[in-house]
């Protein structure tokens, strides 16, 4: 326990992923062998599983199981992307209540395709770091994601073996890491265009408050839309769908695009002479504008929509923060400096920006960093389906987080037992316009109808997902609510996911708790010797007593290396439960540590 | 309220930001209340935003670790509550709302339903105009803006009356009515609006 723990920061990027975490005062991306980013690409061989760079490398060798920004089909479903789907090397197959990848041995749902790039990340910080202890992590979404996606996120980092802290808004995390550098008061605006999503956020920073106003977005639109129009492009007239082909080209394009925001023309001369395949033509800057205007206008007609959200005009935003790769493009900037009438900051290098505010979360939340707070909304509202497939809203939109609400509910029939309830997400007025989330049964005791008053509360947490939890008045009774997501896997699938991911053989896991047990034991020590003054003062001599004697316990066992796991649980809650009335003492104090800022005693 | 130890006035019945002390137990469903705000329309926007930041930094779960889990959830409880009593005060309506619900609570009657005359007939008109299958964008953004002006312009005058309310310190039934009629105007108006912009997204 003496040596500091490492909590990392991941940006889970669509199309490559960054590590970061502090090293003193300062976020720093970890980098090895000179690389700072593992592209966000998995490719299964059947016998083998190549990430990152190795993936990147071997593309040719295996273009129909290579799999490249998973991160763009979380949370949908086949039916919805069909059209997309087509010029993809890669096999995809599922319904209109699931999408899957097709992998040699199984197919696999999008973000299990991720936990191979996590657990990467987490690899080279352990490897980097020197320290095979690291687990903990921040961990990044689009902003606009939703709670399934969201959920998938954390599921695919519980199963890379990491210990998920926190899920945090990718424009968020880049306006912290903006934030600590220009220590401004004021309002931003960070425009978030990366490989696969885009969003846009409106911050108030005051007082190291960073706030989070509005934000609004679209988790289907980015850099790799940018390419799919070159390729389509350069296909113009031809049915291509070698998988081969069809790889090499969105790489081309890829580097096309790239090389199009520094020069006004690029020729594309691509030979591919033993797949009959054959390309040349020139690329002007200008016809590449043409082809991806209409989506850079999307992103602006978002932006004027969060403004509005935030009830700000144009004129009260002091700086506009760009964020993410496909950011660099000229017509990009252009665009959005011409929206905001301000030329947008560039000061960080936005493929890292959000990765470094993963780091400084992490560090907020280790207690490291007192001076800074994050304020963040709900992306969309959260509603429920009433009477002819109409949704009610409970929680609106840009809604600060956590946040709460409570709904009661009765039943309309005599002895009815149970209530359902379906949870949707989204801003239109219709079920079949809004996102299924959840439905659920409340288990009501049989009475008359009309009489049970159930209270049902959603609750949102600080990371950005939905509880529910119900309580029936009348009886006294908590109602049972279990969700079943609509969309993908259920939670049953998504821990099966987990545990077989988790190096699942029996000995594997009571190591795993074993560990977990000592770590636990080694907490409890630490965090009661330093209260004994406090201690004897607050409780009676003989409880203190009691205590000591299970401190030696625990020390004892950990001195011996104890295997055991039912002596260590022994001794694990023992402790607890001596300890809990003791902590409920002293936490008084501890909420006196938890004050920042000089400027609360002035109120 | 004042603080037990310091018996100083507190900043809200559950924290004292002089001797920096929380409960964390505090539960009530009043949104004035909770951010120690008297139940009144007028604000003073500076204070209402600093209070808010100040009980943000106390209450917000990041600011904790190692936490029992009853004692996590009572945090997340108390944050999510200052989170929900800022939103509804911050919007001038809501805030208007609450403080005639809590006039009718204390014995006040009021015609909670009661709209202008000829007020639904209007309404009736801007509906059928936006539901007409041949209506472009470019007309329904007039309306929008149209509406827009409409609901400004109520909402300036419910800031009027409480003005006169305040000036006048008394309760004048007339007038609360006045406010109660047009705030259930204005959600006609919104109404309207969210369903222009559903339209335009479509």
């Amino acid at each position: 326990m003496s040596k500091e723990e490492i909590i990392i920061g991941i940006d889970l990027g669509t199309t490559n992923t960054l590590v970061a975490c502090y090293e003193g005062q300062i976020p720093c991306v970890i980098q090895e062998n000179e690389s700072r980013m593992i592209p966000s690409i998995v490719t299964y061989t059947g016998d083998e599983i190549f990430v990152g760079d190795k993936a990147k490398q071997n593309f040719s060798k295996y273009p129909e199981t290579t799999f490249f920004s998973a991160k763009r089909f979380f949370g949908k479903t086949f039916a919805e992307l069909e059209e997309n789907l087509k010029k993809m090397p890669f096999k995809v197959t599922g319904d209109d209540k699931s999408l899957k990848f097709v992998t040699p041995n199984k197919n696999l749902s999008p973000f299990e395709i991720s936990i191979e790039v996590l657990k990467e990340a987490k690899n080279r910080a352990q490897r980097v770091l020197n320290d095979n202890t690291i687990k903990k992590a921040v961990i990044t979404v689009p902003a606009y994601f939703d709670d399934g996606q969201r959920n998938e996120t954390k599921t695919a980092a519980m199963a890379a073996g990491l210990e998920v802290l926190r899920i945090i808004n990718e424009p968020t995390a880049a306006a912290l890491a903006y934030g600590l550098d220009f220590k401004k008061e004021g309002k931003i605006a960070v425009y978030d265009l990366g490989g696969g999503t885009f969003d846009i956020s409106i911050l108030d920073l005051k007082d190291g408050v960073f706030r989070v106003l509005s934000t609004n977005g679209d988790t289907f639109l980015g850099g790799d839309d940018f390419d799919t129009a070159i390729v389509d492009y350069l296909l113009e007239g031809v049915d291509e769908k070698r998988p081969e082909v069809l790889i090499a080209l969105k790489y081309a394009a890829e580097e096309i695009k790239i090389r199009l925001s520094e020069k006004d023309s690029v020729p594309v001369k691509i030979d591919l002479l033993d797949e009959d395949f054959y390309i040349d033509k020139i690329i002007t800057r200008d016809l590449f504008e043409s082809l991806i205007q209409k989506k850079v206008k999307q992103t602006i007609r978002a932006s004027k929509k969060a403004l509005k959200d935030a009830q700000l005009e144009v004129g009260d935003i002091s700086e506009v923060v760009l964020v993410g790769g496909s950011s660099r493009i000229p017509l990009v900037r252009s665009m959005v400096g011409e929206f905001f009438d301000k030329q947008p900051f560039i000061g960080l290098n936005p493929d890292e920006v959000v990765a470094l505010g993963a780091a400084t979360q992490a560090r907020i939340i280790s207690g490291k960093e007192r001076d800074l707070l994050l304020l963040d909304v709900i992306p969309l509202s959260i509603g429920l389906e009433t009477l002819g497939g109409a949704v009610t809203k409970v929680l609106l939109r840009n809604t600060t987080i956590p946040a709460s609400v409570t709904e009661e509910f009765t039943t309309s029939v005599d002895d009815q037992t149970g209530i359902n309830l379906n949870v949707y997400q989204g801003e239109r007025e219709l079920i079949e316009d809004c996102r299924p989330l959840g439905k659920f049964k409340l288990s009501v005791p049989p009475m008359k109808a009309g009489y049970p008053r159930v209270k049902v509360t959603f609750h949102i947490d600080e990371n950005g997902m939905l509880k529910v939890d119900a309580f029936e008045e009348r009886s006294g009774q908590k109602a049972q609510i279990e969700i079943n997501p609509v969309i993908g896997l259920s939670h049953a699938e998504m821990n099966n996911v987990i545990k077989a991911s988790i190096d699942c053989a029996m000995d594997d896991f009571q190591l795993r708790m074993i560990v977990e047990l000592r770590n636990k034991a080694e907490r409890i020590i630490v965090a009661t010797e330093r209260t004994y003054d406090k201690a004897y003062r607050l409780m009676e001599k003989s409880d203190v007593d009691e205590i000591k004697v299970w401190v030696k316990k625990a020390k004892d066992a950990l001195k011996r290396h104890e295997k055991d796991q039912a002596i260590l649980e022994k001794v694990v809650n023992t402790l607890g439960d001596l300890t809990l009335p003791l902590a409920d003492l002293l936490f008084s104090d501890a909420t006196k540590q938890a004050l920042v800022g000089k400027e609360t005693t002035a109120i | 309220m004042d603080c037990k130890s310091c018996n100083k006035p507190q900043l809200t019945s559950f924290f004292c930001s002089c001797c920096n002390v929380l409960d964390l137990s505090f539960k009530s469903e009043d949104k004035f209340e909770t951010l120690g705000l008297k139940k009144e329309y007028q604000i003073d926007k500076e204070d209402f935003e600093d209070r808010y930041l100040t009980l943000s930094k106390v209450t917000h779960p990041d600011r904790y670790q190692n936490l029992t889990e009853d004692q996590k959830t009572k945090v997340l409880n108390l944050s999510a509550q200052i989170n929900g009593s800022y939103f509804s005060l911050k919007n001038d309506l809501t805030r208007a709302q609450l403080v005639l619900d809590h006039l009718i609570s204390g014995g006040l009657v009021l015609n909670k339903k009661l709209l202008p005359d000829g007020f639904l007939f209007e309404i009736l008109e801007i509906r059928e105009e936006m539901d007409e299958p041949s209506i472009d964008d470019d007309r329904l953004e007039e309306i929008e803006s149209e509406v827009e002006v409409l609901r400004k312009n109520t909402h300036k005058e419910i800031e009027a009356i409480f003005q006169d309310l305040t000036k006048q310190n008394i309760l004048d039934i007339k007038h609360v009515q006045a406010v109660q009629t047009k705030l259930n105007t204005i959600s006609y108006y919104d109404r309207i609006l969210e369903q222009i912009e559903g339209k335009l997204d479509e």
